[in-house]
């Protein structure tokens, strides 16, 4: 049996991607960027923040997306006293046929979609319990080595407005996530369709679309074998530069206002979330439209301000449109 | 595929780039020749070597300056809109084993590159600086035109000047006609004078060449009226005057009566006494007298004479001598009225031809000048102003005033005046070293106690910021502690 054809294996991502698309169009209303960037996140293989005050779905999407995808689903909801072992799971004394002996008791990380609901909540502690799981897939727990479930997907949401009592996420453990989605208010057409759709009837029939998990790594290596060109790669590379100050242009935002700039993951986004936006567009190579379409989502969130910045307001979205546009 | 369309591509980008090169070079070299030309420093030959030059220049700097294919493609990518297909399969064409994906994407790229146009994507366009080029251009041909179109239609013969010359080759053949060398001299100056100005009337000489050959005449001819002045019969009087026998023969010498002045001369042969004193006189004249007159000749002769103890023989040859100097001295006056003559006349034509330049010019008249010597010229302009200032002739009269008067043409009598701001002392400058005259310090005590700041609040603010930058970042903060450290910054940060 011959392997299929690029251009068929193109048209199958194109069509999956579209009835995902679909599928959870059908409960979260607008947003489109939002569901394209964590569908993205899913076929690249990279964890999502989502930053919105509450209410705006952000949980429904990540629990639809685990029922269309037919993925095993989890939910973390984040709060101070929560403990590493609450996520990781623990050793448990478990007596049976009249022994005793450790038994490991997985926690919620071992899912495919893991939904981490107000992260900045937990304590830096806890929060660095899920930046093993997040980057290793694996967690260790008592001295043994545990592997998560392929494919492994960390969706952490986070609230910014109530910074009381919050852990921010440290610089270390925000460059693990592949994008930083901004979850945007609806607009008053899009809250209509909203309201019909949550104070009248019931909940829209999902249909899976993906087959199984496995099915899902396998569209993971294709995506990963699109190429792109050194010319294309070269203004990947250039992009990150321009994040640093001590590269930026004389008088430009980021020689201004940025502390330190993105690191090579953040190239590593740019290019990959552009090979699926490539196949998206029907291309088997990666532009620099592509590049600079997943500019925002991949690199805010590895853009630090400096003192003057924060004090100004300077959105780090600001500086990269002008990174962009030079 | 792609390398042959990209090799032609940028070939076309070369030419391009040629023509924008060669279209501002040209036109840097065109502004260089219309400021010579400004100037006064045109020369067509070093226009056209520029010319060459540049575009040889923008040649060099296209070719060397082309793009590489990895370039024309960016380029055209970027203008036409291709998602990077042209530099996508240029990279792919060159592997050795392309993978499937990067076959399939090689072929979607070709593909869609069927459609594109490249000739669309390098337009041979017009240079941006050709307007400016023809401009200037246009202008430089305007500026080498203007003169041929500007010029005065030719003149017909002037009359007057005409007249002049006749005058003066009249005056020529009436001085050839004369044995002396001098004159003769002075007729060859004057036809040569004559000839200049009939040259300048026709227009086929200039008028400053024939009026600078006018001048040198007249030098000459004062020359030989400054020769001719000297009277040696007066230099011989008054050397005699001082011996007693000798005051006779000085007296006659004086009122002009040769005759008798050589009869006394003969008595005073044959006396015997007073021979030293005479002796001494002869002597005296001799050395005084100068030129190569007769009488001077015979004075040296005599003067030898008596030194050798012949003072008979001496005092008669100096009889002889001065019946011979009366015999001439009316042609020696009718030859200094001649030159007084010429003098006057040269004078009149430079003179009139000075004002007829000034009427022409419309500029400011040049005063007047005057002599001292035999023979007072003054020369009027009739358009003379009260700053003309007037200067005073050395013995010919004649040229003066001119050389002082910023206004007037330039003419043989004299270049123009110098620019006032040329003459000294009108311009001066200091001088000195920077840091190496005399400093002043001064120390201002203050009494203790209550003052205002000596630093700026901003100035401080900056300082202690990025030290608490680093203590944010070195210390162990609580996450949510660092926000309040952030605000309490922010809140006392200086307004702008």
């Amino acid at each position: 049996m011959s392997s299929p054809t690029p251009q068929a294996q193109a048209d199958a991502f194109r069509t999956l991607f579209t009835k995902l698309s679909d599928e959870l169009k059908k409960r979260i209303v607008g947003q489109d960027e939002i569901i394209e960037g964590v569908l993205v996140a899913l076929f690249v293989g990279g964890h999502v923040l989502l930053e919105g005050v509450p209410g705006l779905g952000k949980t429904m999407l990540v629990r639809t997306l685990a029922e269309v995808a037919d993925l095993e689903f989890s939910r973390i909801q984040f709060t101070p006293d929560l403990m590493p072992s609450d996520i990781v799971g623990t050793n448990l004394i478990a007596g049976e046929e009249g022994t005793r002996a450790f038994r490991f008791q997985r926690g919620p990380v071992f899912a495919n979609l893991v939904l981490a609901d107000e992260i900045n909540r937990a304590t830096p502690k806890t929060q660095s319990a899920l930046l093993e799981a997040m980057q290793e897939h694996h967690v260790t727990v008592g001295g043994v080595h545990h592997p998560l479930s392929e494919p492994f997907l960390v969706l952490a949401t986070q609230n910014p407005l109530e910074m009381e009592g919050t852990y921010p996420l440290p610089e270390a453990q925000l460059d693990r996530f592949l994008f930083k989605l901004k979850v945007a208010f609806p607009n008053a057409e899009e809250l209509h369709i909203i309201l019909d759709r949550t104070t009248a009837g019931g909940e829209a029939q999902l249909n899976k679309v993906s087959g199984d998990a496995a099915q899902l790594l396998q569209w993971r290596a294709f995506v990963r074998e699109v190429p792109i060109a050194r010319e294309v790669q070269e203004r990947a590379v250039n992009l990150v530069l321009a994040t640093h100050p001590e590269q930026a242009k004389e008088g430009s935002l980021t020689r201004r206002f940025v502390r330190y700039g993105a690191s090579p993951r953040g190239a590593q986004a740019l290019i990959l979330a552009g090979k699926i936006f490539a196949l998206l567009d029907g291309r088997f190579h990666v532009a620099k439209a592509d590049l600079e379409r997943a500019l925002l989502p991949a690199l805010r969130h590895r853009v630090l301000l400096n003192f003057e910045g924060e004090a100004e307001g300077i959105s780090t979205d600001e500086i990269l449109r002008e990174i962009a546009a030079n | 595929m792609m390398i042959p369309l990209l090799s032609r591509l940028r070939r076309r980008l070369v030419v391009a780039s040629f023509l924008e090169e060669a279209a501002r070079l040209v036109l840097v070299v065109l502004v260089v020749a219309l400021l010579a030309l400004f100037f006064g420093a045109w020369h067509p030959g070093r226009l056209a070597i520029g010319l060459v030059g540049s575009l040889l220049l923008a040649a060099s700097v296209s070719f060397l300056r082309r793009p590489s294919l990895a370039e024309v493609a960016a380029k055209i990518d970027r203008a036409a809109g291709t998602h990077d297909r042209l530099s996508t399969a240029l990279a792919f064409e060159q592997l050795p084993s392309p993978t499937p994906l990067q076959s399939a994407a090689l072929a979607e790229c070709r593909s869609a590159l069927q459609s594109l146009e490249p000739a669309r994507w390098t337009p041979l366009r017009l240079p941006r600086w050709l307007p400016a080029l023809i401009a200037t251009s246009l202008l430089l041909a305007l500026a080498l035109q203007w003169p041929r179109w500007n010029a005065a239609p030719p003149l017909p013969p002037d009359t007057a000047t005409l007249a002049q010359a006749e005058k003066l080759e009249a005056l020529a053949n009436e001085l050839a006609r004369k044995e002396e060398n001098e004159t003769k001299k002075i007729a060859e100056a004057l036809k040569a004078s004559a000839q200049q100005l009939r040259d300048a009337a026709t227009g086929t000489e200039a008028e400053k060449a024939a009026l600078r050959e006018l001048s040198a005449l007249e030098a000459m001819i004062e020359a030989a009226q400054m020769a001719a002045q000297e009277n040696p019969l007066q230099t011989l009087a008054d050397e005699l005057a001082q011996t007693p026998p000798g005051e006779a023969a000085a007296e006659a010498l004086r009122s002009g009566d040769a005759q008798k002045a050589a009869e006394q001369l003969d008595a005073l042969a044959k006396e015997e006494e007073q021979q030293q004193a005479l002796e001494e006189a002869l002597a005296r004249a001799a050395a005084k007298m100068a030129g190569n007159s007769p009488l001077a000749e015979a004075v040296r002769q005599a003067a030898n004479r008596a030194q050798q103890g012949q003072q008979s023989e001496a005092m008669q040859q100096l009889a002889e001598a001065v019946r011979q100097q009366q015999s001439s001295s009316s042609q020696a006056q009718k030859n200094q009225q001649e030159l007084q003559r010429l003098a006057h006349q040269l004078a009149e034509m430079k003179a009139g031809d000075r004002s007829q330049g000034q009427n022409d010019g419309n500029q400011p008249g040049d005063g007047s000048a005057e002599g001292n010597g035999s023979g007072v010229a003054m020369v009027e302009a009739p358009n003379s102003k009260e700053n003309a200032t007037p200067a005073a002739g050395d013995g010919s009269g004649g040229e003066a005033g001119s050389e002082r008067d910023e206004g007037t043409k330039p003419t043989a009598l004299g270049d123009t005046g110098t620019p006032a701001a040329e003459e000294p002392g009108l311009q001066s400058q200091l001088s000195g070293l920077m840091a190496q005259g005399e400093s002043l310090q001064s120390l201002i005590a203050t009494r203790s106690g209550e003052a205002t700041a000596q630093r700026r609040y901003q100035s401080i603010y900056e300082a202690a910021l990025p030290a608490a930058e680093e203590a944010l970042e070195r210390e162990n903060i609580p996450l949510g502690s660092r926000l309040y450290i952030k605000r309490y910054f922010e809140s006392i940060r200086p307004n702008p």
